[in-house]
């Protein structure tokens, strides 16, 4: 648990932090998030003393840190910041190892951390005696999360740790990062000046100008009742759909009869009820096309003799697709429903309307 | 020919040459009169092991004074020196070594003493520089890091700063051990010995061949010592900064 109470920080004149108070609780996601110079740095540094504040008093888990030794505190607190942060004359595993040794670990301990740490972030047991120099900046990065995890810290700081990667890396570090943090649950402060990021990682997003906290709230609080008129800007005229980032498939996908192709037509027709189309599957349920009601279906017939083929790829949303790319499908296809697979199998279908609906909120 | 065979090369080379000129002056020495071909007064043996003294010593001493130094200066504590020491840093190269010697000699007496006083003011310089200019070469957000993870001050010296300094401040002793090797040589004339011995006695008594038996002897020296320092260098610079 971190908790800020009136935090200030002046430089001269200039006051970079003004009165910032915010709790985050113990496994919560905080992301700090404003314009370029609005203080977030400043602010995520005082907790663990690289800056100290003009006033106010910060806590983690209940202590001031003010009455911690510096060095210590930071012991006990993980903090990752652009790759350049690693130590380029040490190896991987030394970049890792840096605070256990600090906390005088066992070798033995030392190096099962190392090793677990590194399968953790998805980089094998080869990376562990390359030298920073040797890899790529998203390599590099998961090296910083690692070491930042090191020491079993219950605080991660994090300074805009996936600023300089591309896209489609920072997505698969985002990814890596929630899955860490579900495994984990540790009370993470993160920094950064993307709005799709902070949606798809917070649990809670401050909001920041001027120094300021402007709002403090859950992500859905935020997009769907922004406080004033600079956070409505900030997040952006799509921020319905950003929302739609934070929810998936499976969250409200419902659960739908398939047909298989080697039913008779006379048995299934009782199944469309008020539908317009029937998912068909193979024998073992997997999908291979869909059935349109029409007065043409000859009951006699098999379903494979009037269906219309189509591929998976194309048609089917797996569970863990976000509405957002799911609304994206549909519009694709220009169609209002699809069927939702796991594993291959058809096990429900999800519409148009309700992504519209939990969209609204 | 790789690193490891021009050090083996100009090692063996320098012993030939040292052994070669003491056993020839062995064998010839009774038969020349004082101006003879091969410098008498005293081995080739002492004369490199004087000379290696005086080096040894001198460079030793400016390293350990060198390194303190440029620590020094690049503390918080010390800061307010950095510009001083900057500036002396690069005027000091320029002052010669035998004012040195002069000023010396009233101070501490003749023979080794002010030679190694001289030689170490005058190889402290690049030291010096080099260690300043291979700590501000850590970036601020490495230091940032080190304080990030929880390092004490000396802990950021001892395992960020100094070891990313360590190929840039080992060139500085490497440049400054080899300027003294040749420095070394004015130490002769208030009698310190060394390789200069021969070529100060050939200069007086105008001859050529003890010059000549001094300079080869120091230039094959040099080359030799400045392999083995570059194998050391080339051993902490096996990374390389981000
Ligand atoms: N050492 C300093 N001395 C004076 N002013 C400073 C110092 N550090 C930061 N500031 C000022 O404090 C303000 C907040 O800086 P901070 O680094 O926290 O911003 P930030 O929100 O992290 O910005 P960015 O997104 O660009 O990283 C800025 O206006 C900056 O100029
Ligand atoms: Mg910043």
């Amino acid at each position: 648990m971190i908790e800020l109470k009136n935090v200030t920080k002046k430089y001269g004149e200039d006051t970079a932090v003004d009165g910032v108070s915010l709790k985050i609780d113990k496994g919560d996601f905080c992301v700090l998030i404003g314009p370029s110079g609005c203080g977030k740095s400043t602010t995520l540094k005082m907790i663990n003393r690289l800056i100290e504040p003009s006033g106010g008093e910060i806590f983690t888990d209940g202590l001031d840190v003010k009455k911690q030794k510096p060095e210590i505190l930071r012991r006990g607190i993980g903090y990752v910041i652009q790759s350049v942060g690693l130590f380029p004359h040490m190896s991987v595993s030394d970049n890792i190892a840096v605070v256990p040794r600090l906390l005088k670990w066992e070798n033995s301990r030392i190096d099962k951390q190392v090793n677990e740490l590194l399968s953790l972030v998805e980089l094998g047991s080869d990376y562990a005696d390359k030298y920073p120099h040797q890899l790529s900046g998203g390599e590099a990065q998961r090296v910083g999360v690692a070491r930042a995890l090191a020491a079993d810290a219950d605080i991660l700081l994090m300074d805009e740790p996936f600023g300089a990667l591309d896209p489609v890396t920072r997505e698969a570090l985002q990814k890596g990062l929630l899955r860490i943090q579900k495994k984990l649950k540790k009370t993470v402060v993160f920094v950064t000046h993307d709005i799709d990021e902070a949606v798809r990682l917070a649990t809670k997003i401050a909001i920041m100008k001027d120094g300021r906290v402007v709002q403090y709230d859950t992500p859905e609080n935020i997009l769907n009742n922004p406080a004033d008129k600079f956070t409505e800007e900030f997040i952006g005229i799509d921020r319905a759909l950003k929302n739609l980032t934070r929810m998936f498939v499976k969250d409200i996908s419902s659960k739908v009869s398939t047909v298989k192709e080697r039913d008779k037509i006379s048995d299934v027709i009782g199944l469309f009820c008020d539908k317009v189309y029937l998912w068909v599957t193979d024998e073992n349920g997997r999908f291979t096309g869909w059935l349109s009601k029409s007065a043409k279906l000859d009951g006699s017939a098999e379903v494979k003799d009037f269906m219309h083929r189509a591929s998976s790829e194309q048609y089917c949303l797996s569970t863990d697709t976000t509405l957002k790319d799911a609304l994206s499908k549909l519009v694709m296809n220009g169609v209002v429903v699809l069927p939702v697979s796991e594993d291959d199998l058809v096990i429900g279908e999800i519409s148009l309307q309700s992504i519209l609906e939990s969209g609204n909120g | 020919m790789d690193r490891r065979g021009r050090l083996y090369i100009t090692g063996v080379m320098l012993v030939l040459t040292v052994g070669g000129l003491t056993y020839l002056s062995n064998i010839y020495g009774g038969n020349f009169d004082a101006d003879g071909v091969f410098y008498l007064r005293s081995s080739f043996i002492k004369l490199t092991y004087d000379h290696i003294f005086l080096v040894a010593t001198s460079s030793s001493l400016a390293t350990l004074f060198g390194v303190f130094c440029g620590i020094f200066v690049t503390r918080r504590a010390g800061r307010e020196f950095l510009p001083v020491v900057n500036m002396l840093a690069s005027v000091g190269q320029t002052f010669p070594p035998v004012a040195v010697l002069a000023l010396a000699v009233p101070l501490v007496g003749f023979g080794a003493k002010p030679t190694i006083i001289a030689l170490l003011f005058y190889g402290i310089f690049p030291i010096v520089r080099n260690t300043i200019a291979g700590i501000e070469s850590v970036h601020a957000e490495i230091k940032e890091a080190a304080r990030g993870v929880g390092m004490y001050d000396l802990e950021i010296l001892f395992k960020v700063e100094l070891p990313m300094a360590a190929s840039i401040i080992m060139a500085g002793v490497r440049t400054s051990v080899i300027i003294n090797i040749g420095t070394a040589t004015i130490g002769a004339t208030i009698g310190a010995g060394g390789f200069g011995a021969p070529i100060v006695s050939g200069l007086i008594n105008e001859n050529f061949y003890y010059v000549l038996q001094g300079g080869v002897c120091v230039a094959l020296l040099a080359v030799f010592t400045d392999q083995l320092l570059l194998a050391a260098v080339s051993k902490l610079s096996s990374f390389k900064a981000a």
